[in-house]
């Protein structure tokens, strides 16, 4: 997290390749972060290059207030929530690109190397947007409470409170699958 | 999924493009406000140059002074200004002496004038000695010869020194020479006779040229001017005897009239002859109303000339003369 804070001071003093830098430690985890939003990886995917450009273009300043891949987190969503107000809701996908559906599930199994994690991932994209969010944020990518509230833009007893309702739905999600998962 | 180079590329790239969008359109707005300011700041002072009346004289940069040059201009106004009126002393002087002097001008023009005078006029006229014209003050007392040219309508007053009995306090003064004019009395008046007169007039002058009181003497006037058959006329006269002698034989169209004193005139009246000899003074000393007006002596209506009128001021009128018989 600290490498990321000083790429990006480092981006703000003139260093080009700092973006560089970022893009290659975060674009990952914010593809599938913003593609627990969408629901989409290719959107995901440009809605992360938004985010991207959002910084090389506007250079926003980072005050230090959360980690700054909470930050660049809550950048993405917004970016995603505000392309998906002005777009239609629901899009026609091609036949040629059905394709996709399987790309995501091959992307993911090459982000998420743990298995258990890869099958959690899977269930998790069956469940609700807010739900899989949520999720994502604290079992896929480690964040705690207060930072997943932070970028869902939500309180500590929101959070808890949808956490446990998207525990209980990933639960039977599982359970008809035939899997067990013990920390849940 | 698009490796991190590929996305850091179309992320440089894409951000370019906006970044340079973003230039122009700065460019383009900055450009539009400033030629939207400059054609403001133009309608402005064109409003105040159009209600600004002391910057709409300014014509050019030559019309443009500096504050140094406008106060040596006004300096150099007040200096001529006080050389005018310099100037115009000298020149008030000039003419208060030449008016002091007008008697004493030459006794040359006054011989000539003379001259003509005896060989136009009807009546025999006696001329005394005419002393030697003294370059000092003198009084008015003196021997006015008036000759009048009948076709060219003027009446001509020409003035000489004669024994004299007045006293004068700048007497013996010597005065600088001055050139005067002579006096004549030019008038529009319609020709009918011609009239000479022989008067002698001594006139005491007061210090402050005030008005004088005439008296008969030996020395001669003649008057020679043209009377109209109707209306009046304007006529330089010096005394109530110059004027009965003067009106005492008046031709009218071939017929001589002769007149005589009136029987209205007042043996009261005195009558003061300016010094300028245009203006007759009278008081009534009965009454004690002073008249002031031109002796205008004025005929009656055509056929009826038994009576010469003295009328002062259009309101007071005096029958000076009568038909004889």
């Amino acid at each position: 997290m600290k490498n990321g804070e000083s790429s990006y001071s480092r981006f703000l003093s003139g260093d080009k390749y700092a973006l560089d830098e970022l893009i290659r430690d975060y674009k990952d985890g914010l593809i599938f972060y913003l593609y627990s939003i969408v629901g989409d990886i290719q959107k995901a995917e440009d809605f992360a290059i938004d985010t991207f450009i959002k910084l090389y273009t506007d250079r926003p300043s980072f005050r230090g207030e959360s980690a700054f891949k909470t930050w660049l987190y809550t950048i993405g969503r917004n970016i995603a929530y505000d392309s998906m107000r002005r777009r239609p809701k629901f899009t026609e996908v091609p036949l040629d690109d059905a394709h996709d559906i399987s790309e995501a599930a091959s992307l993911e199994k090459e982000y998420i190397k743990d298995e258990d994690k890869l099958v959690l991932r899977r269930a998790i994209r069956k469940l609700k947007p807010e739900y899989s969010q949520i999720l994502y944020l604290v079992y896929i990518e480690g964040f705690d409470n207060s930072e997943a509230g932070d970028i869902m833009k939500k309180s500590g007893k929101q959070v808890r409170d949808l956490l446990y309702r998207a525990k209980g739905a990933l639960k039977k999600e599982l359970e008809k699958e035939g899997f067990v998962y013990e920390e849940l | 999924m698009r490796s991190y180079k590929e996305i850091a590329d179309i992320v440089r790239e894409q951000g370019d493009a906006i970044l340079g969008r973003r230039k122009i359109r700065a460019r383009r707005i900055k450009r539009i406000s400033c030629a939207v300011s400059g054609l403001c700041a133009a309608v402005i002072i064109g409003a105040a140059v159009w209600h600004n009346s002391a910057l709409r004289n300014v014509t050019g940069p030559d019309s443009v002074k500096i504050p140094s040059e406008i106060t040596t201009e006004t300096a150099a106004v007040t200096t001529e200004a006080a050389a005018v009126t310099t100037a115009s002393t000298v020149v008030t002087e000039a003419r208060i002496t030449s008016a002091k002097t007008a008697t004493t001008r030459t006794s040359v023009t006054t011989q000539t004038a003379i001259n003509d005078v005896q060989t136009s006029t009807k009546n025999a006229v006696t001329y005394q000695p005419v002393t030697t014209a003294i370059p000092v003050r003198t009084t008015t007392a003196a021997v006015i010869t008036g000759t009048s040219n009948v076709n060219a309508q003027t009446t001509t007053l020409t003035e000489r020194p004669g024994n004299t009995s007045a006293t004068d306090p700048h007497g013996g003064e010597e005065i600088a020479p001055a050139t005067t004019e002579p006096c004549n009395l030019t008038g529009t008046v319609p020709t009918v006779s011609e009239i000479t007169s022989q008067t002698t007039t001594i006139a005491e002058i007061s210090p402050e040229d005030g008005p004088v009181t005439t008296s008969n003497t030996g020395a001669s006037e003649i008057i020679v001017t043209t009377v109209p058959e109707e209306g009046s006329t304007v006529i330089a006269v010096s005394d109530e005897e110059a004027i009965k002698e003067h009106f005492s034989e008046i031709t009218f169209s071939q017929r001589t009239y002769t007149y005589d004193r009136s029987v209205d005139y007042k043996p009261d009246l005195t009558m003061y002859m300016p010094f300028d000899n245009y203006w007759l003074q009278a008081v009534d000393e009965t009454s004690g109303t002073a008249y002031t007006a031109k002796t205008q002596l004025y005929m009656p209506e055509t056929g009826e000339k038994d009576h010469i009128w003295l009328k002062f001021d259009k309101k007071k009128e005096y029958c000076l003369y009568t038909v004889k018989g």
